[in-house]
């Protein structure tokens, strides 16, 4: 039973730290609540700008199958264009940076990005092969599955006697990469015009083309992944600090290397298979987190889900709607990661491999 | 201090390629004591450092810890007996002091969950034993090769080892701060009676600081053995035994009542 006065010091106690927080916290707060704020500008972006009053209007209209008063075509805006594609990009977003950061961490460089062991290259060859030579194949199955079997292969080229040496990993990456990228352009080579512009179109990458069944897709994929590597973060601090070092305390190095590279790469691929490939973006959010919060991974990696996902949104409210046509958004991320990695390349002066 | 047995080392042999580094190679290492391995570069001395951790596997032989077989135990088992303070170490990540140390918890936490208080309380610790509280929220990139050098025995140290192993712990320090940690890793032995294994350059460190030395050569193909000498320090670093392992001729002078080597 708690008098008046009782309540309010209770009350007092538990705001207590939420209001002399640092600046440091403040910061962190904000930096993991960032996908509200981001959600609700990009809802206001577009030919029919939805407030987030309007938002709530019309999804309570839906809820409680009332009359709305907005015209209907705010309610098709929203629940059809606007919601699919805003999720799918806060999602492609988390899913390409935890991505990239995990590898970073694996790699201990900071200028790996999730494409490393042949994942892109892959998809697009099999993206590709749905597009013209099976078209009885779905274009996201395809592009998945390719690109899980371009990692898969990098890895076991990369292992030898029970052991997956990093740097072998990155040359096997390099060589899958290059082999897929030689059959993809032979299916370039081989097609009629218009499937070839439709793969060129697919590899820039772009979320033009959102839809639910795409947000469902990816969805369990990428919050199994994320909710995975969430919880592992930690081991990553005692991965980056070297493989001797990490299993001198009693760490079991292959085992926790291979579950992090295949959780790295579902997640990625799975996105991947319904955006197609946005380049760079696995590079620019660690590195700002890295820049803000530090290198340890206990904040590193859920703070690349909530800035990613602000991250890729906000930049694909740029791609939709600055200018007359629509640019697709790989091409954008891309040119905004290029300086961040010469910044990081120039930084780590041997780009940081050893 | 020094009881019963801490390692046994028992007839382990390992070649890389077509050299063989160790030829069946048998030790045994009392509790609590400081020993040293000490030989010419190649004689594989952090090899044996390494057979010991588990981090390399012998071609023959065995390492038996506290009576039980090394590379038969769990590796978080294995983590909580053994630390492991490796050679000029770098990294890449900007990590706090504190936050390299804490990863020594390592064995001590499970899969999925992160460092609790107790976990940090102990690396507080760690880290105002090796006199380097200050340095806590410092990167570990931004530190001197010395202070790193702390860093990687405070990490060890918060493991709660009962063995701990040091790969040339005086290689990348000055005149003052070999001497000074030197001392530092003998006075954890005494106080905590924990096992040291290390292996050094300098002969005359090895004589100041160690309970026992282990003297090595190189194998050149010959039938010689591996360890020219085990014993105290006195025993075992003779003009005779520094010649057979290095090759080269060395006086030894009594000065002050320490022994000193000192090459002719």
């Amino acid at each position: 039973m708690y008098t008046r006065i009782g309540i309010r010091a209770k009350l007092l106690e538990v705001l207590r730290p939420l209001l002399f927080l640092s600046r440091g916290r403040w910061l962190l707060f904000f930096a993991l609540l960032m996908p509200l704020p981001a959600f609700l500008i990009s809802m206001n972006i577009g030919t029919y700008p939805v407030s987030g009053l309007e938002l709530a209007e019309i999804i309570l209209s839906r809820l409680m199958g009332h009359d709305l008063r907005l015209p209907t075509v705010y309610d098709t805006v929203v629940f059809n264009i606007r919601l699919p594609r805003i999720l799918l990009a806060m999602m492609v977003g988390a899913a390409l940076s935890i991505s990239g950061a995990t590898l970073q961490g694996i790699f201990r460089n900071p200028l790996v990005s999730p494409f490393i062991l042949g994942l892109s290259s892959g998809a697009a060859f099999g993206a590709a092969l749905a597009m013209s030579v099976f078209p009885w194949m779905p274009l996201q199955i395809g592009a998945f599955a390719f690109s899980l079997l371009a990692v898969g292969s990098a890895y076991l080229m990369a292992r030898s006697k029970g052991e997956v040496a990093v740097i072998s990993l990155v040359l096997a990456g390099v060589v899958v990469s290059s082999v897929f990228g030689a059959l993809l352009a032979i299916v370039q080579f081989a097609v009629d015009a218009r499937s070839l512009q439709s793969i060129v179109y697919w590899n820039m990458g772009t979320l033009s083309t959102a839809s639910w069944s795409k947000v469902e897709i990816a969805a369990p994929w990428v919050l199994a992944g994320c909710l995975m590597l969430i919880a592992l973060r930690w081991r990553l601090n005692v991965l980056a600090l070297g493989e001797e070092e990490a299993r001198s305390v009693g760490m079991n190095l292959e085992r926790y290397k291979f579950v992090f590279i295949v959780t790295a790469t579902l997640v990625a691929s799975a996105v991947v298979a319904v955006a197609g490939i946005i380049g760079l973006v696995g590079l620019i959010v660690p590195h700002m987190v890295r820049m803000v919060f530090g290198p340890d991974h206990r904040i590193l990696i859920p703070l690349s889900v909530t800035v990613g996902a602000s991250f890729l949104v906000l930049v694909d409210d740029v791609a939709r709607a600055a200018f007359s046509f629509e640019v697709p958004v790989g091409i954008i991320t891309t040119l905004l990661g290029a300086p961040v990695f010469i910044y990081l390349l120039r930084k780590t002066r041997s780009g940081g491999w050893e | 201090m020094i009881g019963r047995e801490s390692i046994r080392i028992d007839e382990v042999s390992m070649t890389y390629g077509s050299s063989k580094i160790l030829d069946s190679v048998s030790l045994s290492i009392g509790k609590g004591s400081v020993v040293t391995m000490v030989g010419p570069n190649g004689c594989g001395k952090t090899t044996l450092l390494k057979i010991i951790n588990n981090l390399l596997k012998p071609d023959k032989g065995r390492v038996l810890v506290e009576g039980m077989e090394v590379n038969s135990m769990p590796s978080h088992r294995l983590a909580r007996i053994m630390g492991y303070v490796p050679q000029g170490h770098r990294i890449s990540f900007p990590f706090k002091v504190r936050d390299v140390v804490i990863t020594g918890r390592m064995p001590y936490i499970s899969a999925f969950s992160s460092p609790k208080r107790e976990d940090l309380e102990r690396t507080e610790q760690a880290l105002s034993l090796v006199g380097i509280s200050g340095l806590a929220d410092q990167p570990y990139t931004q530190i001197s090769g010395g202070e790193r050098q702390l860093v990687m025995i405070a990490r060890a140290m918060v493991q709660q080892p009962s063995v701990l192993l040091l790969d040339e712990p005086t290689s990348y320090l000055d005149f003052k701060n070999q001497i000074s940690t030197l001392k530092m890793i003998k006075e954890i032995s005494r106080n905590r009676g924990v096992t040291v294994v290390m292996t050094l350059h300098d002969p005359n460190h090895a004589l100041m600081f160690s309970d026992e030395i282990v003297l090595l050569r190189k194998l050149n193909g010959s039938r010689e053995e591996n360890v020219i000498a085990f014993g105290s320090p006195n025993e075992t670093m003779t003009p005779q035994n520094i010649q057979a392992a290095y090759g080269m001729e060395v006086e030894i002078l009594d000065v002050r009542g320490r022994k000193l080597l000192l090459p002719v």
